[in-house]
This record gives C-alpha cells, structure tokens and sequence, in this order.
C-alpha cells in the first residue's frame, strides 16, 4: 500500500500520529480522509489548531462569549443579507415598511437582526469585562487585547450605523443627537460630523454613507480584525487566571478546544439562535412613523441602551463643563488601550489588583449610568 | 362589639357575579363532605410541617436535649409532609371553587398580587426544605437561616390564605378595593376576624407536631432508645400544652370578632352548635389521651390521640364552612344551586380513590417492610 | 362584566399565566418521561457488567428529579390554577365545573404518583430490585394517566367537538378531536426532554468512560422523539378548526398589531427549536465525553424555547376563543355577543366599574381595565400605546366598531360613548395626541354624516375629515 503510493509523484506520506485518528482504512470516511491527506497535507495546519487548549475550572464559561460573538456576527451576516436583498437606500422608510408588511418573513429576519445586534453588543460587553477581570491583557497578549477593543468599537459603530437606516423618528433624531455631541469635540469635531452626515443636518445623504459604512466598510474591518484576533488568540493559546496557575500540574484541568470545547459551545450557540427567535417572537421590532427632518424631536429621545453610559454621563458636566466631560469619557477607552501596559506582573502586584479594583468601580459607574439613562 | 354598618348596603348594588351556568356535577352535600375530608387531611399536613420546621428551630435555638435526633427527625420528614400539604391543599379548593366560585374567584382577582405572590413562596419555602435536608453536611452553616426563612414564608402564605378566604365572604368590601387596585394589591386587613383566624390556625400546628413527636417518643421506647424517647414525649407534650392553650386564646378571640348575629348561631343549638360541641369534646378527648400517650409512652394511645384530634380538626372545619354560610346567606343559598349530576364520571372518580388507596396501601407496607428490617439488623 | 379582570402592568395577565404555564410544562414532561427513564434505565443497569455503578448514578439522578419534579414540578402545577383564575375566572369556572371529577381523578393520579416516587426512592436501599423496578415503571405508568387526563381538558379548549354549553357532553369534551394527536405529541416531548435531563445530570460525572455512556444512552431517547414530534404535530394539524389555519397562513407577513400573527412567529418557534435539538444531540452524540454542564443546560434550554413556541401556538390558536366558540378570550359569553346586547351601554351590564362622568377618560379607562385588560396592557406586552400609534380620533372609533373582523378580537361590547371614551384614553396615552371623549365622539359622528351624505358630496368627504381633524386639534388648544 505505502509502497504503491510513493510511486504517484506529489503524493505526501502520512505521518505515523496521525494515523491512529483517522479512522478504519476500510470505511467511508478514513478512506476520503487519507485521499484527502494525501493529496493535502495540511498536518502542520491541523497540528497548529489542535494545540489549543483551554483551561477547566468552575468559571471556564467565560472562554465561551468569543464563540458566541462569532456566532452573532455570523447571524448578523445572514440577515443582513437577507435585508440587503430589500433594503434600498433611496427609499429607507418605505423599504423597510415593505420588509416588515409585505416580504414573507421579512418582520422575522428584521426582528432577528435587531436581537442578535443587542445580544452581540451585550456579549461584546461580557467578553471584555471578563477578559478584563482575568488579566488576560497582560504581556503577552497586549496586541489581542488592543485587537478586542478595535472590535468592540466597531461594534458599537456598527449598532450606531444600524440603527439609522429604518429612517422611522427614533431612530433619526438618535442619531441627529449622537452627530451633533460628536460635533462639539474640539478641532476635527464639525468636520468629523459634516462628513458623517454628508451636510449640515441629518438628511437622505446621511443615509448612503451609513449605508455604505454599515454593509461594506464595517463588515471587511471587523472579519479582518477577527480573523487577526483570532490568529493571536490561536498563536499564544488561552490565558489562564492567577488563581489557575497557582494549582498543582495534577490540579490543572484542560479540554482540547478541537473538539472537545467546541462540541460544547455548539448547543450553547444554538440555544441563542433559539432565543433570538423567542424574542423576535414576543417583542417584534416594531418601524415606527416615517422621520419627518423638520418636526421638533418628541420627548425622550435617547440612544440606544449600549451608548447611553456615555451620553448620559455628559449630563454630568453641565454648561461649559461639558468639554472636560468629553476628556474624562474620552479618557476611558484610552485606559483601556494603555492597561497592558501599566499593569504587567504576574501573579498580579499591588498596581494589578489596583487596577481591578478601578475595573470594578468601572463596571458599576458604567452598569449606574446606564441605568440612570434608561430609566430617566 | 363592631358595628355591621357595611351590612347596610343593598344586596342588588354588590358586584356579585352570577354563579356558573353549567351547574354542580354533585349535589352539594357531597361535594361539601370531599371538602370537608380533603381539607382536613391539609390541615394535618400543614400542622404537620409547619409545626416540625417551628420545633426544630426551638429546638436547635435552645439546645434542648437531643435536638440533634430531633432536628433530624423534623428534617427527613418535613420536605415530605410539604409535599403532601400542596396536594391535599388542591381537592378543597376544587370543591370550594364548585361551590362558591362567584365568591372566591372575585377575592382571588382582588388580592392577585398577593395570590399569585404564593407560588413563588411555595416553591422557596418547599425548596428551603430540600436544601435544608441536602445541605446539612456539606453547609452545616447554611441550616438555622434556610429553615428560618422556610418558615417565615410558610406563614405568610397562611396569611394569604386566611385573606382570601375572608374577603370572599364579604362582598360588600369588593368594589372599594377593586377600585383602588386593579391589579390586585390589596389586602383584607380591614376584616376583624382576619388575625384571630389567621393566629388560631397558625396555633394548631403546635397541636398536631407536638403530638407527632409523643409518638415518636413511643416509637424510639420500642426501640430502646429510652432517653431520645423521653426528650421527644417532653417536647411533644409541652408543645401539644403550648398550642391548646393558644388554641382556646385564639378561639376566644375569634368568637369575640365574628360578627353578633353570626357568633350568636354558635350557642343557638343549631349546626354550628353542633359542631363546636363536637369540636370541643374531641379537643378534650385528644388531650386526655396524648397527656396518657406521653405517660406511658403508648404508641397505640398517641395514634388514637392524632387520630381524635383530626376528627376534631374536621369538626371544626365544618363549623367553619357554617359560619361562611351565614355569612353568605344574605346572597348565596346552597339548596338555590343548580345541580347537574356528573354521576359516571363521579363513579370513574370513586373507583379510581379506592382503586389508588389500596394500592397505595399495598406497595407502602411492603417498602416499610424493607425498612423496618433494615433498622432491625 | 361578571368578574374582575387582573390589571398587571406591562406584562399583563396572560403573560403570568404564560411564564409558570411554560415552566410547568417543561418539567411535567420531564416528570413522566423521566418515570419511563428510570424505568429503562432500571433494566439496563440490571444487564450491564456495572450495574451498581450505573445505578450510582440513577440515584443521583432520581434525587435531581424527585426535588426538580415536586418542588418545581408540582407547585408550578397549582401555580397554573391560581394563575388561571385571576386572568379567566369565568373560563376556569366553566372548566372546574365541567369536569371537577376529571380534576378530582386526577389528583387521585398525581397522589399515587408521588406516593410512589417516594417509596421508590426512600426504599433504594431496601427494596428488592424486582420490586424497585415495578415501582419505577408503576410510577411512568400513573404519571402517563396524568398526562392521559388534563390532555381531555387542556385539547378541550381549541377543539371542544360535540359538546356545547347547552349538552355537558363531557365524553365529547374529553375525547375531542383534538385528543389523541395532542396525546401522542407530549408523550414523544416528554421522552425527549427525560433524554435531556438525564444528560444535564450525566455533564455532571467526572468519569469520562462512565459519562460517554450513559451521553449516548440517553441521545438514544433525545434523537427518536425529535423525529416523531413532527410527524404527530402533523396530524395534529389536521384537527385544527379552518379560522386557526387561516390565523396562521395570514401570519408570514407584517409585526405586532399588523397582519403577522403571532400564532405563526411561535410556530417556527418551536420548529426551530426543535429542529436546534436534534441537531445539538446528534453533535453530542458524536463525541458525548465533551458535553459540558453549560451544553446541557443549553439543551433544556431549547426545550424550553420549544415548549413556550408550542404552548403560545396552542392558545394563539384559539383567539379570539378562551373555550372555542362558547367563551371570548375577555369572558364575553358568545351566546350574549348578539348586535342588540352588544350595542348596550357596556357598564349597564358590567359590575365592576366605579361611578365615572360618560365620555371622560375614566370612563375610558375602565373600559379597557374591564374589557381589554384580559390581553392587552397600555405600555408593554401587547401594548395598546405602540398599536394605537396610528390611530385617529375616527379611525379609532371606526376601528373599536369591527373589532372581531381582524379574526383574533372579540366584539366590542358597548355603544358609541363607549367606544369614543376607549378612543380618547388610548390616544391620550400620548400626551400629544390627547383629546376629550367629547370631541372624539363629535368627530366621529360628524365623519358618518359625510359617508352618508350623498354621492355628489363624496369630494368633500375629504376636506370635511380634515375639517374634523382640525377641530379636534382646535379642541385639544382650547383644553390647554
């Protein structure tokens, strides 16, 4: 057998390790197995992926939201192409009105894609957080770190762009607020804002740059970034927590990420796909009354709930105070950026634990104000 | 005593809804007598439960002697006896909804955030019970606080209970409190009678465990285990002494709430008379034979002392069910009802109660067996 | 109004009833197939070289199941009953009357139910094995006649069959159309969902070899059931009165109060759900050591989903029914839904109401707490402020006059005032749009009039609406 193989040239031997996991000669699948491998031997990929490992503790359900928000964005793509197939941007009111009366299913998919869009945000927010908690940022990870949080900001722009182009009243006057605080930044602030809307208002010209930014500028970036994200993640492997290292080698528990760990997230994966039909089933999104650009804004207008700690924390510097809170809210993402550098010991030093400590203080303001906004 | 101006609004301006158009599948004295046996039987078992969870904490709280044996007594058999006190509570609220649906389903919407409040109450209390009984070795610090708060719970539900169950004898009190709350936080507070009834029943689970323990007592002396079983007959007895003497208390004071021409029925020689002299001979019969129970440690004599005392608990019940009747009278009379006789599916009933009894009876002898030769070895 | 209709704000009634109801029926369906799983799981072990550490095992997971089953199980159960009461007591009347002794055989079922489980499982160790396993299966067969009995009462309500209010036809109400397949359905669900569970309980091991398994032995009952589920539902479907099939085919299309009946979006629901089960465990079948605990609760999840997909499918169904065709879902007997009861003033046959001035917002709003309440709240679940959005003063009143053409409503009980009143309360939810009954009523009696004038007047059918709407405007200045 080994010998009749060598003699057709190109055709790459099959490692000895290998061999034990692929399966009975004699069956269907080691057959297309080895055919395959013969003609591609791509074991020096294969063992680059089987190498990762994460690591079992009680809290390990925490490595699963990187999975889950690949699992939403993939959604996200579904659907939006799906919408795309209806959406025109000449007509945005009225094509999305046609979506959710007349296109068969067209309110589901529309339901769906605002769902998975909050629950994605919300992941994004729980990855981070819990990456944050677990000193996973520090050396050697900074630059996945830093990958991590260009994505969670292109999510939230994602959301931002998103959410304009219904064109219903809501949404239009969210969005004319969020343009015109970015336009009170110094320097590049109205020239920032001028571009975002295409003029001096929010108008249909404002639509086709979210548009373009939503369906084709947005999307590249972030499968770019993921796919650099994930590369890093599967160059160093998982990070472990303190409190993990500190046990014994006989009390560190590991499950092969393939395909053990992922076995696992599949169901879990499933469930939220489940879960963003219960509630696009329960609380459809509704299109509310096309946007009229010269009626004055109703009463409560607000952003939605992932960008409210920042909006409503602006309330906190009234007047001509409002420059300096637009540092400090500034300031928070710039020490996110900066964290891996200032706190890199390991175990976690006193300027560690500082650090979590401000997290946590972190984690409340943001979780107060947001509430604060929501219920104001 | 209290003035009954309430009494004096007309009967055609209360919201009384008319009764359900299908009619009684039984007449009533029957359905009445289910309620009647099927209530008891609850009431055992709430006594039962409620009674062991507020014994074991004195117990543990005091250190009596053989609190340890006690608490774990109480702990093996109260998840138990609250499983049994959901399923007999279910039969008596069926008859009574039969009965007087109109009344109780209109209280029930008035009080709804209290009424539905009990569900998650149930399942905590009920849960708390399980975790006190799976815990107790791997969280012995967990165990005074998850008993107490099952506890504390279990009475509010009562509380609710005897709400409800007051508030549908008044209709004249409906409209207001609908009124101000159509979503159902309300509370029958306003009712005289509401904390003497609601005391007097959360007084005869001293009554009912404390007998339980008299005959456990007898049980351990057949065992040999002659201190565990004096512990067990002294505790059971002060407790049974402790919930009689709240019982008469309670009971007075109830009498003194009920309104003047229904209190007066109660010596009238009717009925209730009938009932309450029952009841009260029963009562004294019961403590005659559980004060011998714990003398002698007979395990025959507590039997029939538990099972006197449930007679007395029926006698009362029914003297209860009277006065709602002459509470109701000015709108509700049951031989006003229309009676639609279900009589095959009342067979299929009857024979599936003796069918399920006896096997009942059957299959638990022989798992007791089991157990008792276990002990035995 | 008979009774007193349970206002909760913003989720409402039947969202309560909806929230324990779904709980109840994901765990009573563990509970009887879990019955028929340690049956099984019984003999199995008896066969097996390991059987005393199989049965380890089975005792951890009867303890899991006896706690879940009568702590969650059965007090979620009455939970159903109370709930029912306070959102349809004129409904749960007519079911406690109509069959008290079905209820009452069934308590007698659940009491050996769970007298049975007990021995079982207080007399582990005591037991002989032949009699731990008569009781095992004693105990599936009892809760399957529990199953047997409510399914009478529950298919009862959508498909009553030859039973009418007048007959008591009580073999017809049980045995109805509806029955059998609905009987077939929830035995396979419940099997399912006994897989389920035993495999949440199995992510627990720390043996691999041991949960590998007893993984794959209980995908066995997962994967079979999944497949049946739609094969019974078809026939189920083939039960379904025509208005429930109609509800559903107009349901692709439109969101909230529009065309797209919710009916349909549950549907797919629990066919996804479903469908995500199957999937789920045939992944887990392929390597069942790698099921984590957070895999397993995922699984019960879905279940979960599923069981909310099918129960909303079944209630949906019967709208705008509570009993089909004998009670409305707001306890608006049919036989009193004749054109001259209806066109009553409503509160002179209501008895719930306080005194209100006619045609002010009291007035309004205790026709919506007494008449609409039932389903529908002001600002959340269902909410009458998003689907009034549109609304105008006459559209409004127009809207409330054929209330029971949109096929999921049932008629509007009252006269014009009525209807005026409702209208100004809903649009005055919004402060912007707030106008006196008065007005509405005026309005609306002025836009008759030019429907009815004649032919050669119909241009100005239009500038006189306008006229109209511009009054009110003017009104609602002059209320300022």
């Amino acid at each position: 057998m080994a010998k009749k193989q060598a003699e057709i040239p190109d055709f790459a031997p099959i490692p000895e390790e290998l061999e034990a996991h692929l399966g009975e000669p004699s069956t269907v699948t080691g057959k297309a197995a080895r055919a395959l491998l013969h003609r591609y031997p791509v074991w020096p990929v294969l063992k680059f992926f089987a190498h990762k490992r994460v690591p079992q503790y009680r809290h390990s359900y925490w490595y699963m939201m990187g999975g889950m928000l690949l699992f939403f964005f993939g959604i996200q793509v579904v659907t939006g192409i799906l919408l795309m197939v209806y959406y025109q941007p000449g007509s945005p009111w009225a094509s999305v009105n046609y979506i959710v009366n007349e296109v068969p299913y067209g309110a589901l998919i529309r339901s769906i894609h605002h769902w998975s869009a909050n629950l994605m945000v919300l992941t994004v927010f729980l990855h981070l957080f819990s990456t944050f908690f677990m000193k996973a940022y520090r050396r050697p990870r900074e630059l996945t770190w830093i990958t991590g949080l260009g994505l969670a900001g292109l999510t939230m722009l994602f959301g931002f762009s998103g959410y304009l182009l219904p064109w219903d009243e809501l949404a239009f006057f969210a969005v004319r607020i969020g343009i015109s605080e970015l336009e009170k930044l110094p320097l590049l602030g109205e020239w920032a804002a001028g571009i975002a809307r295409g003029g001096s208002d929010v108008s249909q010209e404002t639509i086709g740059r979210f548009y373009a930014l939503h369906v084709m500028v947005l999307p590249l970036s972030v499968m770019g970034l993921i796919g650099l994200h994930l590369l890093l993640v599967q160059i160093q492997g998982v990070s472990e927590p303190d409190g993990f290292r500190k046990l014994p080698a006989s009390q560190r528990k590991y499950r092969n990420f393939f395909s053990d760990f992922l076995i696992a997230e599949i169901p879990v994966w499933l469930m939220m796909g489940a879960l963003l039909v219960l509630l696009s089933a329960l609380m459809p999104r509704e299109l509310g009354t096309e946007a009229d650009v010269f009626a004055a804004a109703p009463d409560g207008i607000k952003p939605e709930w992932y960008l409210l700690a920042p909006y409503q924390g602006l309330k906190l510097f009234p007047g001509s105070l409002e420059l300096l809170g637009m540092l400090v809210m500034g300031l928070v993402p710039m020490a996110l950026v900066v964290v891996p550098f200032i706190d890199r010991q390991i175990p976690a030093d006193a300027r560690g634990r500082l650090v979590t400590k401000i997290g946590v203080l972190g984690l409340i303001g943001f979780v107060l104000i947001t509430a604060w906004g929501f219920f104001s | 005593m209290m003035a009954l101006d309430w009494l004096v609004l007309s009967a055609e301006a209360l919201p009384i809804p008319s009764p359900d158009p299908l009619g009684l599948a039984a007449p009533p004295v029957l359905l009445q007598a289910l309620a009647y046996l099927t209530f008891t039987l609850h009431i055992l078992a709430v006594d039962f439960t409620l009674g062991g969870v507020l014994l074991s904490l004195w117990a543990r709280w005091r250190k009596l002697p053989g609190h340890a044996s006690m608490t774990r007594f109480w702990r093996l058999s109260t998840p138990l006896g609250f499983s049994y006190l959901v399923t007999f509570g279910v039969p008596p609220l069926l008859f009574l909804q039969v009965i007087y649906g109109q009344f109780i389903y209109s209280s029930s919407v008035i009080l709804g955030a209290m009424w539905i409040a009990t569900v998650p109450m149930l399942i905590f209390a009920y849960g708390a019970l399980y975790l006190h009984k799976l815990s107790h070795e791997a969280r012995p610090r967990w165990q005074l606080p998850v008993l107490l708060s099952s506890a504390i719970v279990m009475l509010l539900v009562g509380f609710v209970l005897v709400n409800n169950i007051t508030l549908s004898m008044v209709p004249e009190r409906w409209a207001a409190l609908y009124h101000a709350s159509p979503g159902g936080v309300s509370s029958n507070l306003g009712e005289p009678t509401l904390f003497p009834r609601y005391l007097l029943f959360m007084s005869a689970p001293f009554v009912i465990a404390g007998m339980v323990m008299v005959m456990v007592g007898a049980v351990l002396k057949r065992w040999k285990e002659t201190e565990k079983a004096r512990q067990f007959s002294s505790l059971g007895w002060s407790s049974m002494v402790l919930g009689r003497f709240l019982l008469v208390l309670t009971g007075a004071l109830l009498l003194w709430s009920l309104p003047p021409e229904i209190a007066a029925k109660v010596s009238a020689g009717g009925m209730e008379t009938l009932f309450f002299a029952l009841g009260l001979l029963l009562a004294m019969v019961s403590t005659g034979l559980v004060f011998q129970a714990s003398r002698l440690a007979r395990l025959d004599l507590s039997i029939a002392a538990l099972v006197v005392a449930s007679l007395e608990a029926a006698a009362f019940i029914m003297l209860r069910d009277q006065v709602r009747l002459d509470y109701l009278a000015p709108h509700f009379q049951l031989n006003e009802l229309t009676v639609n006789a279900q009589w095959g599916l009342f067979g299929l009933f009857a024979v599936s109660l003796v069918v399920g009894l006896v096997f009942l009876i059957l299959v638990t002898i022989r798992v007791a067996r089991g157990l008792l030769a276990a002990r035995a070895q | 109004m008979n009774y007193p209709v349970w206002n909760v704000p913003g989720i409402g009634a039947g969202l309560v009833v909806a929230i324990i109801a779904t709980i109840h029926v994901l765990i009573s369906h563990f509970a009887i197939g879990g019955g028929a799983f340690l049956a099984v799981a019984e003999f199995w072990s008896d066969r097996q070289a390991d059987g005393e550490r199989i049965r380890a095992w089975l005792h951890k997971f009867a303890t899991f199941f006896l706690v879940f089953t009568t702590v969650f199980g059965a007090v979620t159960g009455v939970g159903i009953w109370f709930s029912i009461q306070l959102a349809s007591p004129e409904a749960t009347s007519l079911l406690i009357h109509q069959f008290v002794f079905a209820w009452a055989t069934e308590w007698i079922v659940f009491l050996a139910e769970l007298s049975v489980l007990y021995l079982y499982y207080y007399g582990w160790k005591t037991n002989s094995r032949s009699f731990q396993r008569f009781l095992a299966a004693a105990y599936f067969v009892i809760a399957w006649f529990s199953l047997f009995v409510i399914n009478g009462i529950l298919t009862f309500m959508l498909t009553p069959g030859s039973w009418t209010l007048q007959n008591h036809d009580i073999a017809g109400a049980f045995f109805n159309p509806g029955f059998w397949p609905a009987l077939f359905i929830r035995t396979a669900v419940m099997m399912l969902i006994a897989g389920l569970g035993a495999m949440l309980v199995a992510s627990r091991l720390h043996d691999d070899a041991l949960k590998a398994r007893i993984v794959s032995f209980s995908a066995k009952w997962v994967i079979p059931a999944a497949l049946l589920v739609p094969l019974f539902g078809y026939w189920y479907w083939s039960t379904l009165p025509g208005s429930s099939i109609d509800l559903f085919q107009s349901g692709a299309t439109g969101v909230g109060g529009g065309k797209m009946a919710s009916i349909n979006r549950f549907f797919w629901l629990s066919v996804i759900s479903g469908g995500l089960i199957m999937v789920s465990t045939m992944v887990i079948a392929l390597r069942p050591k790698a099921l984590h605990t957070s895999a397993a609760v995922a699984l019960m999840l879905l279940a979960l989903f599923g069981v909310v997909g099918a129960e909303f499918f079944r209630e949906m169904a019967r709208k705008p029914y509570v009993i089909k065709d004998t009670l409305y879902s707001n306890a608006l007997w049919v036989h009193d839904a004749t054109p001259e009861q209806l066109a009553q003033p409503y509160f002179s046959a209501s008895r719930w109401e306080p005194e209100t001035q006619p045609l002010s917002l009291e007035h309004g709003e205790w026709v919506y707490r007494l008449q609409c309440a039932t389903c529908h709240t002001l600002n959340g679940y269902r909410g009458l402020k998003g689907y009034t959005a549109q609304w105008t003063p006459v559209s409004g009143v127009r809207f409330l006059e054929t209330l029971e053409a949109q096929g999921v409503m049932p008629p509007f009980q009252g006269n014009v005032d009525d209807r005026a009143a409702l209208t100004s309360f809903l649009l005055s939810l919004d402060p912007e749009r707030a106008i006196a009954g008065s007005d509405v009523k005026i309005l609306y009696e002025q836009a008759q009039e030019a429907q009815q004038a004649p032919q050669a007047a119909l241009p100005f059918v239009g500038s006189l609406l306008l006229a109209a709407e511009r009054g009110a405007q003017g009104a609602k200045e002059g209320l300022r």
